[in-house]
């Protein structure tokens, strides 16, 4: 069955490949365009007459992604002017390379005839500029459309740091990235993905510094995606990655240029698509998903307060719910004597067991959740409040769920919250529910079997060729600087070694230079 | 394969020995707080009551409501049947045994059954909390457990309380867990429990219970328990209050506190001997008819030597009623004799040496001044 899905896909992919180099009839290369893009009235077709010379050119060009303004500036205004002073066009030289050299006030142009690359051209944002009655055209950059600016993140905002972060625009991210590594080791490398999309995919990594066969790695996936549109990094994520059937991400991602450097500069690969501000880091590791960009920023004191505290609230929402269900159900006699007593008095009264009772609360948490996310700034925020508030009260009065049980999946949901990467506080919490219910059948023993599962799956997961739980059991002891704890910034000699950098030093011992440092003038 | 075999079967295990028929919602089951354990005279059978807290709903057909807690009793001809019976036909909810606090059982219990068969029955029939601290009521336990004592809701939490309050005022035996007690009983040691008994109409936890074999043999009195407590290492501080050494009337309170503790034993021509030294730190806090001045170097002299005299008189008071009255080795010597000379116990009949065995108790105590009051506000002189 799976064979037959793949030959009957892989044909129609074969096909649809084959029908994009076909080219349109048509006499010649304006007429192929126009029916080509019958019935596409954002498709503008100019044509030109060059002086009195009888010449006739044609510019065709897609409304709202070319600049227009360009257009008229650089590209009609040069030729009317350079027709109306009745020159000429020399022979036995190719004429549209001769204007584009001589006539054109563009940065960039070249002659293409191969029709997928006229097709490409147009729907890229640039013009064509053809002879009436020609098979070529010149291919004029002149890619222009509205975009948002570059804004402050709005998922990773911290409080210290830069305030700039990725937007839609390829080459304004690859930008960012390169203002901050002014180094002509950071390569960056243009895919195209995407068979009607025809995103643009740079991956992006620090020559000598990343392993080879890792970026040798993410080409060969990337080039082995074969799909119609790539709309997002995370379409790109989902097909190249490791273990799809894993529950854990296993590509980092970010909206902060400066997160995106220091995994560069830790020896990853940056991915970054066109039109998402959302880019892909590789490879992960579990750790690194509790990491926040200020921790690089804060001195090490209450770096090492507050990261252990993100872990501890990963481990309370895959185990909450499930230790609330087991402690009550099975084994109470291990509460302290008044919680038990506490919990036993909120329970009374209630109409379900309290495995529905968590189910129930956790369904309705995710409700709240996802109602907020989709309603306006404020509005989400008050929902979300008022929301809660009302469910969790009214739910108490009408004996539905109880005040324990409220706690219990509130403490839940905010210490999910507490990871950095949105989808990994989400994939915690969801964790929970298996967990939760192994501990509704099996007590104690069913969490910490659960818990187990967990733990074997992670193991064994890989990201690249990397352990997703490294570098804990695996790798160097100077590996540990950057974990739960994190050493201060003079103790970051080297970069982590399960990324097998060829760099491996990364500074000198304390960050310094060797010797006393130099006296000032003044002071001399 | 054989490490999937192992980890598959590791996995199993859980579901063996857990499982989804133990399911019960902690609203249909009860906490048990404390038991009570009584000799039923009329029937020559056995009362157990239970003091169950107040939940919202809680009020099982059976159960007498006091005040706010519910205290259920059952009496039959077992224990064993009096326990199940309770937890089966009358409780309507399944019992907690796991969160029981105090354990109290009536000297006559204790005379009909001796607490080591009386403490298998209770894990045979229970899963009773090994944590629980066991007293021994001067009376009957069922009213104990009926009471409401001051500040506590519940009797069982009163206990608790006490318990933590053991360290200031050691005029009773330390309450101890029921698993300790089973390593005692099992070890043949005697054991000191704590006396509860009820003095117009209030709680009161003073003295101590002398268990010899798992019987109860007899009570000791508040004072007695103290110099006990000096004996077995369990003082830590206290409040004493002892003769004034320059009045015959007068009395002085001293805040005492343990700074160190030297027990030993050494083997002399009529047999072993035992030393203690204790090092004791005192404060004067009260005086009544005593004109002595703690800021006098004099005076402190002569009010450590009172306080020196006394606890000798005490301890060494307790350790001969022990040998000589109560005829038990309350305080472990033979054990120590034993550590000390392994060879020379082996083949020693203690019950022919212990009325021969020599004591030996000097305090070392060391009165504080108390600063630079020159007032004396406790004093009525």
């Amino acid at each position: 069955m799976a064979s037959f899905f793949r030959r009957l896909f892989s044909r129609r992919s074969d096909d649809a490949k084959s029908e994009r180099g076909k080219r349109a009839p048509g006499r010649d290369l304006l007429e192929q365009i126009q029916n080509q893009f019958e019935e596409c009235d954002d498709v503008k077709i100019r044509r030109i007459g060059l002086g009195t010379s009888g010449v006739e050119m044609a510019i065709a060009y897609i409304q709202g992604i070319t600049d227009d303004s360009r257009i008229e500036e650089f590209t009609i205004r040069p030729l009317q002017a350079w027709g109306n002073r009745g020159a000429r066009l020399p022979g036995g030289v190719n004429r549209l390379e001769w204007l584009a050299y001589n006539v054109l006030n563009t940065s960039e142009a070249r002659v293409v005839d191969e029709w997928e690359e006229v097709t490409s051209a147009l729907v890229g944002g640039d013009i064509l500029l053809m002879f009436v009655g020609e098979m070529q055209a010149l291919r004029v950059n002149n890619r222009g459309w509205h975009t948002r600016g570059v804004e402050g993140p709005v998922h990773e905002v911290t409080i210290r740091g830069p305030r700039d972060a990725f937007s839609e625009n390829l080459y304004w991210n690859t930008a960012m990235i390169r203002r901050r590594i002014q180094d002509p080791s950071l390569k960056v490398k243009v895919h195209t993905v995407g068979r009607r999309s025809r995103t643009s995919v740079a991956v992006l990594y620090v020559e000598g510094v990343t392993n080879p066969g890792l970026v040798e790695e993410v080409q060969r996936r990337l080039s082995s995606i074969d799909t119609d549109a790539i709309l997002d990094t995370g379409y790109i994520e989902q097909l190249i990655e490791d273990e799809w059937f894993s529950p854990f991400p296993q590509h980092m991602k970010t909206e902060r240029p400066d997160r995106a450097v220091a995994s560069l500069l830790e020896g990853r690969v940056v991915v970054i698509a066109d039109t998402t501000p959302f880019v892909l880091m590789l490879p992960a590791t579990l750790d690194s998903f509790f990491h926040s960009p200020e921790d690089s920023y804060d001195r090490f004191f209450p770096v090492n307060f507050l990261r252990p505290i993100r872990f501890v609230a990963a481990v309370m929402a895959v185990m909450m719910p499930g230790l609330y269900v087991a402690l009550v159900a099975y084994h109470p006699g291990i509460l302290p004597t008044e919680l038990a007593l506490r919990i036993m008095t909120s329970r009374e009264g209630v109409a379900f067991p309290v495995l529905v009772e968590a189910v129930i609360m956790q369904f309705f948490l995710e409700l709240i959740k996802e109602a907020g996310l989709r309603m306006p700034g404020p509005i989400g925020q008050t929902f979300g409040i008022v929301g809660g508030l009302i469910l969790g009260e009214v739910g108490i009065r009408a004996g539905i769920v109880s005040e324990a049980m409220v706690l219990t999946v509130a403490a839940t949901a905010v210490a999910s919250f507490a990871a950095i990467d949105r989808e990994m506080g989400t994939i915690l919490r969801l964790m929970g529910l298996p967990i939760m219910l192994s501990a509704a059948f099996f007590g104690l023993f069913g969490l910490i079997m659960g818990v187990i599962l967990v733990g074997i799956h992670i193991s064994i997961l890989r990201s690249y060729g990397v352990p997703y739980f490294a570098p804990y059991p695996y790798y160097k002891w100077t590996d540990l600087k950057d974990t739960i704890i994190k050493s201060p910034l003079r103790g970051f000699h080297t970069r982590p070694s399960y990324l097998r950098t060829p760099d491996f030093v990364r500074q000198r011992p304390g960050g310094r230079r060797a010797g006393r440092p130099a006296k000032r003038k003044e002071e001399e | 394969m054989m490490r999937r075999r192992l980890l598959t079967a590791l996995l199993l295990v859980p579901v063996m020995t857990a499982g989804c028929w133990d399911y019960r919602d902690i609203e249909n089951r009860t906490l048990i707080m404390g038991v009570a354990i009584d000799r039923n005279r009329a029937d020559d059978g056995y009362v157990v009551t239970l003091e169950i807290p107040p939940t919202q709903q809680a009020q099982p057909e059976s159960g007498t409501p006091q005040g706010g807690k519910i205290v259920l009793a059952a009496s039959g001809r077992t224990l064993g049947e009096t326990m199940l019976g309770l937890a089966a036909g009358r409780l309507g909810r399944l019992p907690i045994w796991d969160q029981v606090i105090v354990f109290l059982v009536s000297p006559e219990v204790l005379e009909e059954m001796e607490l080591g068969p009386l403490f298998d029955l209770i894990v045979r029939t229970t899963r009773m909390n090994s944590r629980a601290r066991l007293f021994v009521v001067d009376g009957e336990a069922a009213e104990v457990l009926a009471m409401e004592p001051d500040f506590h809701p519940l009797a069982s939490l009163y206990f608790r309380r006490m318990e933590e309050q053991f360290s200031l005022s050691p005029r009773f035996a330390r309450p101890r867990t029921l698993s300790h007690i089973a390593t005692r009983l099992a070890e043949g040691s005697p054991l000191l429990l704590p006396r509860v008994v009820v003095e117009d109409g209030r709680l009161e936890i003073s003295g101590a219970a002398i268990i010899v074999g798992g019987e109860w043999i007899g009570w000791l009195n508040a004072e007695d328990t103290f110099a006990a407590n000096w004996v077995l290492g369990e003082v830590e501080q206290g409040v004493i209050s002892v003769p004034c050494p320059v009045h015959p009337d007068g009395w002085m309170t001293l805040e005492v506190q343990l700074a160190d503790r030297v027990f030993g034993v050494s083997w002399t021509e009529r047999g072993p001997k035992y030393d203690w030294r204790f090092l004791v730190q005192a404060q004067l806090v009260g005086l009544q008819k005593c004109p002595v001045d703690p800021n006098d170097p004099e005076d402190r002299v002569r009010i450590a030597e009172a306080m020196k005299t006394s606890l000798e008189r005490d301890v060494t008071a307790i350790l001969e009623k022990a040998r000589d009255t109560l005829g038990v080795d309350l305080f472990g010597l033979s054990e120590e004799l034993r550590r000390r000379y392994p060879a020379l116990a082996r083949d020693l009949n203690w019950e022919a040496v212990y009325p021969l065995v020599e004591f030996s108790v000097s305090a070392d105590v060391r009165v504080q001044s108390i600063g630079a009051l020159k007032a004396l506000p406790f004093s009525d002189r």
